[in-house]
């Protein structure tokens, strides 16, 4: 005798065929909220905006003997935004470039211990330079050799979005309330 | 011509809506008599105010559902100063005396806002079950007729 597949549907009553649609309903009902809890796990996780540009970044080159060499010192301050509400980033590296044209004529690393949930990770290099190494990034800012040498400096408070960048080559994320909690614990 | 039987409809949304405000209801009223109470205690300390507050800090950090600390408007721009203010005290090892209890006061302000939130979208959702029961049972009730 051929079984009925209902009968085997949880939603029936034994020796009834019958299905109970306040039983059928609440199994659908845990089925769906299983999966739409799954989803959205999986969609949380990594969900952290990352900082995707350098805040006001400001220039200085000046010349500096060294060695009875005249040299340029490069001084760049800048940050980056760290807009997480619950997100920190930890041991942040990347790199800073200049461009022209799309070219890049000038990097520089960099290393951010620690940007807290809301916070500005500054940014802070000095690099000494040749005047060959220096000099693109010079004619990048509207200057030259000549007005260097006479002026000793270069000063930009605002550099053009399109002319530096930066890209983000290592960093961890954690939790916040962990990092809190973990500091916390480490005092007591 | 045929009736149409929409128990079944009527069954599956008196279920979700009370499946969803007892959700609500559970995470609004625990913060309610649970959560508040207990930052409260921790904010009115006399003594040992540096870890009092630190402490009442860690359980505000954790947001209420409807009161998370995603997105602000002008209003809430003293919250956003608040966490970043808070967040580097504590990861530097800073002490929180006493006079930054105000911020504290506010951050515990914003929790009980959306803890109220919750508790009246709890009312709407049940209400809302409570209707799609009624219907359900008027629905049964002309189907077996």
């Amino acid at each position: 005798m051929m079984q009925s597949s209902q009968s085997e549907s949880p939603g029936n009553i034994p020796g009834r065929n019958e299905t109970v649609p306040a039983i059928d309903a609440l199994i659908k009902f845990g089925k769906l909220t299983v999966l739409g809890l799954g989803a959205s796990g999986l969609i949380f996780i990594g969900c952290a905006k990352m900082p995707d540009k350098l805040v006001t970044p400001a220039l200085k080159i000046e010349t500096v003997m060294k060695d009875n060499r005249e040299m340029y010192k490069m001084m760049l301050s800048t940050g980056i935004q760290n807009e997480n509400s619950d997100v920190v980033l930890l041991n942040v590296k990347g790199t800073i470039f200049f461009s022209e044209a799309g070219s890049r004529i000038l990097m520089l690393p960099f290393t951010i211990p620690v940007v807290l949930p809301f916070d500005t990770g500054i940014i802070e290099i000095e690099k000494v330079y040749t005047e060959n190494e220096i000099m693109p990034l010079a004619a990048l800012l509207g200057s030259d050799k000549e007005k260097l040498q006479k002026e000793k400096v270069i000063e930009r408070s605002f550099v053009d979005d399109k002319n530096i960048g930066f890209e983000l080559t290592g960093y961890e994320k954690k939790n916040i309330l962990n990092i809190l909690r973990d500091k916390l614990n480490e005092k007591n | 011509m045929k009736k149409i039987d929409d128990s079944r409809v009527y069954l599956i949304t008196a279920i979700t809506t009370l499946a969803v405000g007892l959700v609500l209801a559970a995470v609004s009223f625990y913060s309610i008599l649970i959560v508040e109470p207990k930052v409260e205690r921790l904010l009115s300390a006399t003594d040992n105010i540096d870890k009092n507050y630190k402490q009442a800090y860690l359980i505000l950090r954790d947001p209420q559902v409807f009161a998370g600390y995603g997105y602000f408007d002008a209003e809430g721009i003293s919250v956003k100063n608040s966490l970043a203010f808070f967040d580097k005290r504590i990861y530097f090892g800073e002490e929180i005396d006493s006079t930054r209890k105000a911020y504290l006061e506010l951050l515990l302000d914003r929790r009980k806002k959306g803890s109220v939130l919750g508790r009246n979208t709890t009312a709407f959702f049940l209400i809302l079950s409570l209707v799609f029961w009624a219907l359900f049972i008027q629905e049964r009730k002309a189907a077996t007729q």
